[in-house]
C-alpha cells in the first residue's frame, strides 16, 4: 500500500475545514476498505429499498450468492494478491513505472481467470445455479478483481475519485436493479455485477493514463521463488479466519440454505456485524503505517544508506521501535474501545427488534474474537513492512491449524459455546505472533544486517 | 574436476590464488613452467578461487605429474539454514573463538580445532559466524570500542563480514598432506599454507612472491577508486577509504603471519626482499630468485637507430586498468605532434575488461590517432617483437614483467614505470653492473614516457647501446636455465629437509 497514507493524510488536512468529518472518515474506510463497503452498502440498500418488491426467496438466494462470492474470492484472490502486492513494491522500488499497468494486468489475468473457472466449476456441479453459471461466475470475478484492484489503487494520487468511483459503482447497481432490470435472480446479479465492473473500469481507466506502460503483461510476480511464503501465507491467513465458519456450515448446526450453500445463519450474521467493526481500525492503521510508521522505517533505513554511524542508527532503531509499539497500542485500544461501545450498545438496539437474543452471548464473544483478530493483522503488517515473511507464514499456519483443530473439537458442543474456537485460536495465535514480533522488532539491527546471505 | 590419482604424500603442494589453472598470465605461466620442468617430482595444487557459481575452464594442458587438484572458493555461499546455531562447541564459547580469530591470538589452536571438527560441523561454524547474534553483538562491540565508530557502520559490517567469511571460507577447507607448501602469494594462499605448516609442522612450507600482496591488494583497491573518478588523481601512496582501510588492514596481518610460518621466503628481486624484512620477514629467510626466459626463442637483433619516418612503437600485454594502456596512447599524442607517421602497436587480449577496452578506442578517437595507434590482438611474442623499434610498459604495478626480458633478449630497448623489479631489469642492482637496457618513468606521467621515446629516436648511441645491455643482461641475469635451476636445488633441499612422510 506503497504512499497511501501520505495521499491520505492530505486528503484528511486539506478538507478537514470544511467537510464534515464523518465524511473525511468515510473516505478514508473506502480507501482502505472499499469491497466490504460496496458489498455491504448494497446489500443493506437492495434489504431495505428492493426486498419489498421481489421475493423473500430471491433475495435469500441472491444474500447466500454474494456472501460465497465475498468469502471465497478473498480466499483465492489472497495469495496472489501478497506476492503482486510485493512485486509491485520491489517494482516502484527499481522505478520500473513502466511495468505498474502491465503487473495490473497479468494480475487481471491470472486472479481472473482462476476466480471464474474456480466458480464456474463449483456453480455448475454442485449448486442449483447452473442456468446462472456465467453470471455468479462473473460476479466472482469481479469480486476478486476488485480486491486486487485495491492494490493499485496506492499507488494512484486521485483518492477523491477512488471515493466517486465506488459511489457510482453502487448508485449504478441500485439504479438498475431499482429502476431497470426484472424482477429475477440473473437481473439482481447482472445489476450488481455491472455497478461493481463499472467502479472497476474508472479506476482501471485512471490507472492506464497514469501508467503508461512500455510492455503489456508482467508475469515475472509468479517466478520469483523467493515470493512462496508470501502466497502460502495469504492463502492460509484468509483460510484461518473462516476455517471455523467453515466446519459449522457443516456441522449438525449448519443449514443448505440453497443447493451447494451451506450457512449457519445465527454465527454468520454476528461474524458479518462483527467484521464491519474492522472497517474504521483498519482504516486508522493504515493512516497510521503509511505516515508515522512509515516515516520512522524510511529514517531508519536512509540512516543505514547514507552511511551513518552505529549511535546515530540505534537512535533511528529506537524511534522505530516507538512507533510500532505506539501504533499497536493506538489501535488495541481503538478497537477495544469500539467493540466495548458495540457490545453495550448492540443489546439495546437488539432488544428493540425480533432478533433472536440467544445471539447477544455469540456476538460478544465474536466481537471480541474480531478484536484480537484486528490487532494479530496488525502485527502481521508489521512483520510484512520488515519484510519478515516467514515469520508470518509461521503465524499463519499456526492460525489456521488452531483454528481448525479447536472448531472441530468444539463443534458439537452445546450453542452457548459457538465462537470459542475462533476466539482461542485467535487469542492463541496472538500470543504466538506477539512472541514472534517482540523477538524480531527487539533485534531489528540484526535482522537487518545479517539477513543478507553472503 | 580432477581426481586423485594416488594417495602418497606428494612432494609439493603448491598454492595459488586467483590463477593457475584457471587465469592465465604471469604467474599461472611460471607455475607451468615449474610443473613441466620438473617431471620427477609430484605436486598438488590448491588453487583459490573466487566463488563455486563461476564456470572455471582450464587454460593449460595439466602435466602428468599433477596428483590432484583442490579447490577453496573464497566466496563461497552460504545458505542461511531456518534455525541459526547458537553455540560453537569447538571454544568455550563463540566470543572467545571469534575474539581470538580476529586478533589471530591462539592462531594455531583455532586452526587444529577446526581441522578437528567434522564437515558438518565446520559447516554449522560458517553459518554461525555469518548468521548469529553473538558475532553481530561482537562486530558492534568491536565497532563502537575502534577508531571507526564515528564513521559508516554499514561499510564497518560489510567489510568485516566480508573479511572474516572469506578467511573462514579458507580455514574450513581440509588440509592435503604434502613434503613442501609452496604458496606463490600471501593473502588467502599465505593464509592457508600457514595452515598446512600447523597442521603438518615436520613438512617445509615456502613461499614465492612475484608482487608485494599487500601492496598490489591496496593498488586494486586504490585503481578501482581512481578509474570511475578522476584519472589525473591516481596516487597510489594516498591513504584509501575506511573498509578499503579495513582490508588492507587485514591483508597486512595475513602476510605478517605468513612470513612467522614459512621457512624460506622468495621474491623476485633486491628491492622486494626489502619490502617484505620491512613488512615482518625474518632476513635470514628471505632472498630472491630471478625469473628466466628461454632466450634461443628470440632472435637477437642489435637496433643501431630509430628511423624517424617509420617508427614503430610497441605495447605487449592485456588491455586492462592495471597496464594503464591509456599512458601509452597520451604518450602517442605526444610523440605523434612530432613524428606524425609514427606507429604505436598494442598487442594482447582486449577481452579481459572490455569496457576499459572501449574506454581506450574512445580516447584514441578523441585524438584523433586511429592511423597511428592500432590494437592487433594476441601475437606470437618473438614475431612482434622482432618488428619494433621500442617496447613500453606503462603498468601501475608488476612483479617481473618477463616481456621486458623478451624485448631486451630480442635487442630492444624498452621505457617501463618504475614499478615492482622493472628498475632493476632495466637498469641493474648491486651485482648487476651491465648498463642501462632502458628507461624508467613515474607511473602515469605520459609526458616521461613521450619524452623517454623521443630520446631514444633522437640519441642514436643511448639507442645502441640499451639494445646491447639488454641482450647482455639477459644472458648473465634472465635465462630460464638458471631459474630452473634454482628452483631445482631449492625444492630437494626442501624435501631432504621435510619429515614429512
Amino acid at each position: 500500500m506503497a504512499g497511501i497514507g501520505f495521499e491520505l493524510q492530505k486528503v484528511l488536512e486539506s478538507e478537514k475545514n470544511y467537510f464534515p468529518k464523518v465524511g473525511v472518515a468515510l473516505k478514508s474506510m473506502f480507501i482502505t476498505s472499499g469491497p466490504w463497503i460496496i458489498s455491504i452498502v448494497t446489500l443493506l440498500l437492495i434489504k431495505f429499498f428492493v426486498k419489498d418488491i421481489i421475493e423473500d426467496r430471491l433475495f435469500l438466494d441472491f444474500m447466500n450468492i454474494l456472501i460465497y462470492c465475498f468469502i471465497f474470492s478473498m480466499i483465492i484472490s489472497a495469495p496472489f494478491i501478497n506476492i503482486i502486492t510485493r512485486y509491485l513494491s520491489d517494482t516502484i522500488y527499481e522505478e520500473k513505472f513502466d511495468n505498474i499497468f502491465a503487473i495490473f494486468l497479468s494480475g487481471i489475468i491470472v486472479i481472473g481467470s482462476i476466480s471464474f473457472l474456480l466458480s464456474a466449476t463449483y456453480i455448475s456441479n454442485f449448486t442449483g445455479f447452473e442456468q446462472n453459471t456465467t453470471h455468479i461466475a462473473s460476479l466472482f470475478t469481479a469480486f476478486s478483481i476488485l480486491w486486487l484492484t485495491m492494490v493499485f489503487i496506492s499507488t494512484l494520487r486521485d483518492y477523491n475519485l477512488v471515493t466517486y468511483s465506488f459511489l457510482f459503482g453502487m448508485m449504478l447497481s441500485f439504479f438498475l436493479i431499482f429502476f431497470v432490470l426484472n424482477n429475477s435472480l440473473e437481473e439482481l446479479l447482472k445489476g450488481f455485477t455491472i455497478g461493481t465492473l463499472s467502479s472497476i473500469c474508472v479506476l482501471i481507466a485512471k490507472l492506464k493514463l497514469d501508467f503508461k506502460s512500455k510492455i503489456v503483461f508482467d508475469f515475472n510476480f509468479l517466478k520469483n521463488p523467493k515470493y512462496i511464503p508470501l502466497f502460502i501465507s495469504g492463502f492460509f491467513l484468509y483460510l484461518a479466519m473462516w476455517i471455523d465458519k467453515f466446519i459449522y456450515w457443516f456441522s449438525l448446526k449448519g443449514v443448505e440454505l440453497s443447493k451447494g450453500f451451506y450457512f449457519f445463519p445465527d454465527y454468520d450474521f454476528v461474524v458479518f456485524i462483527s467484521y464491519l467493526l474492522l472497517i474504521p481500525t483498519t482504516a486508522y492503521f493504515t493512516i497510521y503505517i503509511e505516515t508515522v510508521f512509515y516515516e520512522h522505517q524510511r529514517d531508519y533505513f536512509s540512516a543505514i544508506e547514507n552511511k551513518k554511524n552505529l549511535s546515530i542508527i540505534k537512535s533511528y532503531e529506537k524511534n522505530l521501535k516507538d512507533a510500532f509499539f505506539k501504533g499497536l497500542i493506538r489501535v488495541s485500544v481503538f478497537q477495544f474501545i469500539l467493540s466495548l461501545l458495540f457490545v453495550v450498545s448492540i443489546q439495546y438496539i437488539l432488544d428493540d427488534t425480533n432478533t433472536n437474543i440467544a445471539s447477544i452471548p455469540l456476538l460478544r464473544i465474536t466481537v471480541f474474537a474480531v478484536s484480537l483478530q484486528m490487532i494479530l493483522n496488525t502485527l502481521i503488517v508489521f512483520l510484512y513492512y520488515f519484510d519478515y515473511q516467514k515469520e508470518v507464514l509461521s503465524i499463519s499456519l499456526v492460525f489456521f491449524l488452531s483454528n481448525l483443530l479447536i472448531t472441530l473439537f468444539m463443534k458439537d458442543l452445546p450453542y452457548e459455546y459457538v465462537g470459542y474456537s475462533y476466539f482461542y485460536s485467535v487469542l492463541f495465535t496472538l500470543f504466538v505472533a506477539m512472541l514472534i514480533s517482540l523477538y524480531k522488532i527487539e533485534r531489528i539491527n540484526f535482522y537487518v544486517f545479517s539477513k543478507n546471505e553472503v | 574436476m580432477f581426481l586423485s590419482k594416488n594417495k602418497k604424500t606428494v612432494d609439493v603442494c603448491l598454492i595459488v590464488e586467483g590463477s593457475y589453472p584457471y587465469v592465465s598470465g604471469g604467474v599461472a605461466s611460471w607455475i607451468h613452467q615449474i610443473l613441466n620442468n620438473y617431471p620427477h617430482l609430484t605436486f598438488d595444487i590448491v588453487t583459490l578461487v573466487a566463488s563455486d557459481d563461476e564456470e572455471y575452464t582450464l587454460k593449460y594442458e595439466i602435466p602428468k605429474n599433477v596428483n590432484k587438484i583442490h579447490h577453496i572458493y573464497i566466496r563461497k555461499k552460504i545458505k542461511r539454514s531456518i534455525f541459526s546455531p547458537k553455540k560453537f562447541k569447538g571454544f568455550s564459547n563463540i566470543q572467545s573463538f571469534i575474539d581470538k580469530f580476529f586478533s589471530f591470538k591462539e592462531y594455531e589452536k583455532i586452526v587444529l580445532n577446526i581441522q578437528d571438527l567434522s564437515q558438518s560441523k565446520r559447516d554449522k561454524l560458517l553459518q554461525q559466524a555469518l548468521y548469529s547474534q553473538e558475532v553481530f553483538d561482537y562486530i558492534n562491540n568491536f565497532y563502537e570500542n575502534s577508531e571507526f565508530k564515528s564513521k559508516s557502520y554499514l561499510d564497518f559490517f560489510w567489510s568485516l563480514r566480508s573479511i572474516y567469511y572469506s578467511f573462514l571460507n579458507v580455514m574450513v577447507h581440509k588440509i592435503p598432506k604434502a613434503k613442501v607448501y609452496h604458496t606463490i602469494s600471501t593473502g588467502y594462499a599465505g593464509l592457508f599454507a600457514t595452515m598446512c605448516k600447523i597442521q603438518y609442522p615436520e613438512s617445509r612450507l615456502m613461499l614465492t612472491e612475484h608482487g608485494i600482496y599487500t601492496r598490489e591488494r591496496k593498488m586494486d583497491i586504490t585503481i578501482a577508486d581512481w578509474a570511475d573518478r578522476n584519472y589525473e588523481a591516481y596516487n597510489p601512496k594516498k591513504s584509501i577509504s575506511l573498509y578499503k582501510d579495513i582490508w588492507a588492514q587485514s591483508f597486512k596481518l595475513i602476510s605478517k603471519i605468513t612470513y612467522r610460518y614459512c621457512d624460506e621466503i622468495i621474491s623476485l628481486n633486491h628491492k622486494n626482499n626489502m619490502i617484505q624484512i620491512k613488512e615482518g620477514a625474518k632476513k635470514r629467510k628471505v632472498y630472491f630468485v630471478r625469473n628466466g626466459i628461454n632466450i634461443q626463442k628470440f632472435k637477437f637483433r642489435l637496433r643501431e637507430k630509430i628511423d624517424p619516418t617509420n617508427i614503430k612503437i610497441g605495447f605487449l600485454g592485456r588491455v586492462v586498468k592495471i597496464k594503464d594502456v591509456k599512458t601509452f596512447i597520451k604518450a602517442a599524442k605526444i610523440v605523434v605532434e612530432q613524428f606524425p607517421s609514427a606507429q604505436f602497436l598494442i598487442a594482447g587480449p582486449t577481452d579481459e575488461d572490455k569496457k576499459y577496452f572501449e574506454s581506450c578506442k574512445n580516447l584514441i578517437s578523441i585524438f584523433e590517432l586511429q592511423n597511428n595507434i592500432k590494437f592487433i590482438g594476441l601475437v606470437k611474442p618473438n614475431e612482434f617483437l622482432e618488428d619494433i623499434d621500442l617496447m613500453i610498459l606503462t603498468s601501475l604495478s608488476e612483479g617481473q614483467p618477463l616481456v621486458l626480458s623478451e624485448a631486451n633478449a630480442s635487442g630492444v630497448p624498452c621505457i617501463a614505470t618504475d614499478v615492482g623489479g622493472c628498475k632493476e631489469m632495466l637498469e641493474g642492482g648491486a651485482e648487476d653492473v651491465v648498463g642501462h637496457s632502458g628507461i624508467i618513468t613515474k607511473s602515469v606521467n605520459p609526458k616521461q614516457t613521450a619524452q623517454a621515446i623521443i630520446r631514444y629516436i633522437e640519441d642514436e648511441e643511448f639507442y645502441k647501446q640499451c639494445s646491447q645491455n639488454g641482450k647482455q643482461r639477459v644472458d648473465l641475469f634472465y635465462n630460464e636455465e638458471d631459474f630452473l635451476r634454482n628452483y631445482k636445488e631449492i625444492y630437494e633441499k626442501n624435501i631432504n629437509l621435510s619429515k614429512a612422510v
